[in-house]
């Protein structure tokens, strides 16, 4: 039991980490430059991608258990000015992501309550991620799992729900197939392979040496696997229930996916999935990755 | 390899540094405030020796260091220290910021985020670091 909830516990951060609010923008810009089933394939491909990557950084995760991840990495690898600039660089990108991941935090809030200014949100969020941190406050283990497995949960039922009556609308044929498909993965990839960034802080979790050995490696293409599944039925589902043109013109397409498309009940749940930082800590992702980088 | 020398504290072995340890933590006034209610085992393990260590903080003090480790693997008030002996040695001496062993991946430790801090922040108070 316990060795179950460990590893639990591993699969659910590594996903939840990754599965922050700017995953659906993303998936609204995959849809300018794919069509629905390349746009999946992309997403297998990027998943897979990022499979081979977790293997290698579970063999460095063996090397230095519990380090600060890609600061120790780099260090050990590279010159100490080098390491030191790509640290940099990377702490400037996360920085970035918490940026977007609290500006569409407030577009999400603002859709509730549309009197809320989206900078007095965005502050209020950023204050707030900073006095949690500074007050070490942290939510049980066994809440972080709950939360993350709901909400990633609630994110298949309102995609099943919502594509499974209408895969018609797919109107998937020959021509959907052989239409410039390189071209159209080649475009998508790359964004793609953002989908799943986050998995490997999962390395500084590890409760003991011997969760290096085969738990946390295990772990990574777990959490991997389970948001290539929440990607692809969602994306799925926004093919068949909204046009193209609906998906691309709005960074957060969720809203447009929930209220009154599926039925009220799950348009309550897509607004709170929408709201709610899934890593279950109270943070995005951008911003739980910067205080991870400290 | 980032290194501080600031103990004229010559040690031998992994116990003498441990009880330096013991020695300047209990004498420190700054520490006591900053570990109230803070009872914990650290197991303090030399990779390459399989030495190990536990040294228990109790009551605002280092009250023992014994041989061996007794405790259940699951506790979650034990800290986990592991590293080389010669790397424990110099961490204990203050002659190596356990942060930059952290850093270095030459020191593992295994608890919570707020034990981490509250290691770093010891490690401020003991030696200056």
């Amino acid at each position: 039991m316990k060795k179950a909830f460990e590893l639990g516990f591993y699969v659910t951060f590594g996903a939840g980490i990754a599965f922050g609010i700017s995953s659906f923008t993303i998936l609204s810009e995959l849809f300018k430059v794919a069509n629905s089933f390349w746009l999946v394939v992309s997403i297998c491909l990027a998943g897979l991608v990022c499979m081979l990557l977790s293997s290698a950084i579970a063999e460095l995760a063996s090397m230095y258990p519990s380090a600060p991840g890609v600061r120790t990495y780099l260090k050990v690898a590279l010159p100490p000015r080098t390491s030191l600039f790509l640290v940099y660089l990377y702490l400037m990108f996360m920085i970035m992501v918490a940026g977007i991941e609290s500006y569409l935090f407030a577009l999400v809030v603002r859709q509730l309550f549309p009197q809320l200014p989206a900078l007095a949100v965005v502050l209020t969020l950023l204050a707030l991620t900073v006095i949690v941190n500074l007050l070490g406050l942290e939510l049980p283990r066994g809440v972080q799992m709950f939360t993350t497995t709901a909400l990633i949960l609630s994110v298949l039922v309102l995609g099943i729900t919502g594509a499974s009556t209408h895969l018609g609308n797919l109107h998937w044929n020959a021509a959907t197939l052989t239409d410039h498909p390189l071209s159209q993965i080649g475009d998508a990839l790359g964004s793609a392979v953002y989908l799943f960034i986050g998995f490997e802080w999962v390395t500084m979790m590890g409760f003991s040496a011997k969760s290096y050995e085969r738990k946390i490696p295990i772990s990574m293409p777990l959490a991997i696997l389970t948001n290539i599944i929440a990607y692809c039925i969602f994306s799925l589902a926004l093919a068949t229930r909204i046009p193209v043109g609906s998906i691309t013109a709005s960074a957060i397409p969720q809203i447009r996916q929930a209220p009154g498309r599926v039925s009220s009940t799950s348009g309550s749940i897509g607004q709170m999935y929408s709201t709610t930082p899934p890593d279950g800590t109270g943070m995005t992702r951008g911003m739980r990755c910067s205080e991870g980088v400290r | 390899m980032a290194t501080t020398d600031v103990s004229a504290v010559q040690t031998s072995s992994l116990l003498d540094s441990l009880q330096d340890f013991q020695r300047r933590f209990n004498e420190n006034a700054r520490v006591k405030k900053l570990i109230k209610g803070w009872d914990r085992y650290l197991k303090v393990e030399g990779t390459d020796t399989n030495e190990l260590y536990t040294v228990t903080v109790k009551d605002l003090m280092v009250t023992k260091i014994e041989p061996g480790y007794s405790l259940p693997e699951d506790d979650e008030d034990v800290i986990t220290l592991q590293a080389a002996q010669e790397a424990l040695v110099r961490i204990f001496t203050g002659k190596y910021n356990p942060s930059h062993a952290l850093i270095d991946g030459a020191l593992a430790v295994f608890s919570g985020d707020r034990d981490k801090v509250k290691l770093e922040a010891i490690a401020m108070l003991v030696w200056g670091l």
